[in-house]
């Protein structure tokens, strides 16, 4: 006789994660990614996209919901699927858009605002991993996930938040000497 | 405020209107500061990139199904769920999000199949407190005799799982004894699939037909456990709010739930659960 226990919270589920969102809890991002990676990507799919696009827009605007809710300006009125359908609905359509656009002006060289973006990005990419885990975390958590020092510092188990406080500004300072080093001169004058 | 504070407050939009708008004035007037500023906003955006690049790794580790191999898949859910159950009673008391009951009608149609519990379980817009005592006991997958069953079983299955479980284990090329169907799709005929109504026309009723189990009443708003016996003839019960009730299948009848008095199944059953 084999035989199973399964137990089921329906609507509590739902809250629960979204705190735990909230509170940077990756575990749960990686949760809803797996509980909606299906549903989330078919809509791409299902409208001209490869699977590799639906997994890009499908993470994007999954990471668009982790940034807002962080950030605690996210009152969330419908359920977390709904929600971040919706981004990737409209994630999806401005791709769709830029890429007929692309097709339609092929001929007047596709004009690139920003072609050095990437670049720089690379640049700041290389210097931060330059910086240490603990400078790199304190910097990403300060500038994208938009967390208090109070909540860095009990991340990361510094003393108190005058230790975030001086650390982030340590950090920073180290992250801007290493970025001017490396940006050529032209790199300033645009 | 040194510069560097001033420059920072700017780019992550913490300066007061008042100080912002001087900051700006500031701005127009030094060439100097406008490029520091512009340099800062360039790193800033940088550490932001990076960020969203390490989500995204990190996302990309996640076994999606398909790919993934199902004992990781197992292995995973059944890691999540525990987590879930350990953190789920005190995090429900502060929990205080309201959700609408409906979902655009668009996310049905991509929904990969009818099992999607959006229909199953319409959100109650007031929330209430699962009962301590049982939110605290872990999830248990136990399997006797035969340790291979569990390849046949989905241990755990959490409420908002949208991809099917079963759709999993079919493309794992596994025969379906029964291949039990719903509506549209093929479910695996020993997973119960749950569904609640709870619009009022019942309460405490059930309907057990075909592997689907519907749950009449309210069922949202508290954990309920399905504990599923698989022998020559399937049993199933039902454990809410500290009562046991069985679940005898086929008749396709809504039933009432009538909680079990014998003391010895009582005690069989709580065995069973607490394993």
């Amino acid at each position: 006789m084999a035989y199973r226990v399964f137990r089921i919270g329906a609507q509590i589920n739902e809250q629960e994660t979204f705190q735990r969102i909230c509170a940077g809890d990756e575990k749960a991002l990686e949760l809803i990614y797996k509980k909606y990676y299906r549903m989330m990507t078919k809509l791409v799919i299902t409208n001209s996209g490869t699977e590799d696009e639906a997994r890009d827009i499908y993470q994007e605007a999954l990471i668009i919901f982790w940034q807002k809710a962080r950030s605690g300006n996210l009152l969330l009125t419908s359920k977390i699927s709904t929600y971040i359908y919706s981004i990737c609905q409209n994630l999806w359509r401005k791709e769709l858009d830029r890429k007929k656009r692309l097709s339609h002006e092929e001929k007047d060289t596709a004009q690139s605002l920003d072609m050095d973006s990437p670049e720089r990005e690379k640049i700041i990419a290389k210097c931060l991993e330059q910086l240490g885990e603990t400078c790199r975390k304190v910097l990403m958590y300060y500038y994208f996930d938009e967390m208090s020092m109070q909540e860095i510092a009990e991340k990361l188990g510094f003393a108190n938040t005058d230790t975030a406080k001086t650390k982030k500004y340590k950090c920073k300072q180290k992250l801007d000497e290493l970025v001017k080093i490396q940006y050529s001169p032209q790199d300033f004058l645009d | 405020m040194t510069n560097f504070e001033l420059i920072d407050g700017y780019l992550t939009g913490k300066l007061n209107e008042a100080a912002k708008a001087a900051f700006e004035q500031q701005l127009a007037a030094d060439p100097t500061l406008k490029a520091e500023v512009d340099l800062q906003r360039q790193i800033v955006e940088g550490v932001r990139q990076a960020r969203v690049a390490e989500l995204k790794a990190m996302l990309n580790q996640v076994p999606v199904g398909g790919s993934a191999s199902f004992t990781n898949w197992v292995a995973g859910i059944a890691a999540v769920a525990v987590v879930g159950a350990v953190t789920l009673w005190y995090v429900s008391e502060e929990a205080d999000v309201t959700q609408k009951d409906e979902i655009p009608a668009q996310v049905e149609l991509a929904a990969p199949a009818p099992q999607v519990p959006y229909q199953a379980a319409p959100a109650s817009p007031d929330s209430e407190e699962p009962k301590k005592e049982e939110a605290k006991a872990e999830p248990k997958t136990n399997v006797k005799e035969k340790p291979k069953a569990i390849e046949k079983n989905p241990v755990v299955q959490p409420k908002l799982d949208v991809v099917n479980p079963s759709d999993e284990l079919n493309s794992d090329n596994r025969s379906d004894e029964k291949g039990v169907a719903t509506v549209g799709t093929q479910t695996d005929s020993k997973t119960l699939e749950v569904k609640i109504i709870s619009d009022g026309r019942y309460n405490n009723h059930y309907q057990l037909d075909q592997g689907v189990l519907i749950l009449y009443g309210d069922f949202e708003k508290t954990l309920y456990e399905i504990i599923e016996i698989q022998s020559d003839e399937p049993l199933a019960f039902l454990y809410h709010q500290n009562r046991y009730y069985k679940l005898s299948g086929n008749s396709n009848a809504i039933q009432k739930l009538i909680a079990i008095s014998d003391p010895q199944l009582i005690s069989k059953l709580r065995e069973l659960r607490k394993k």
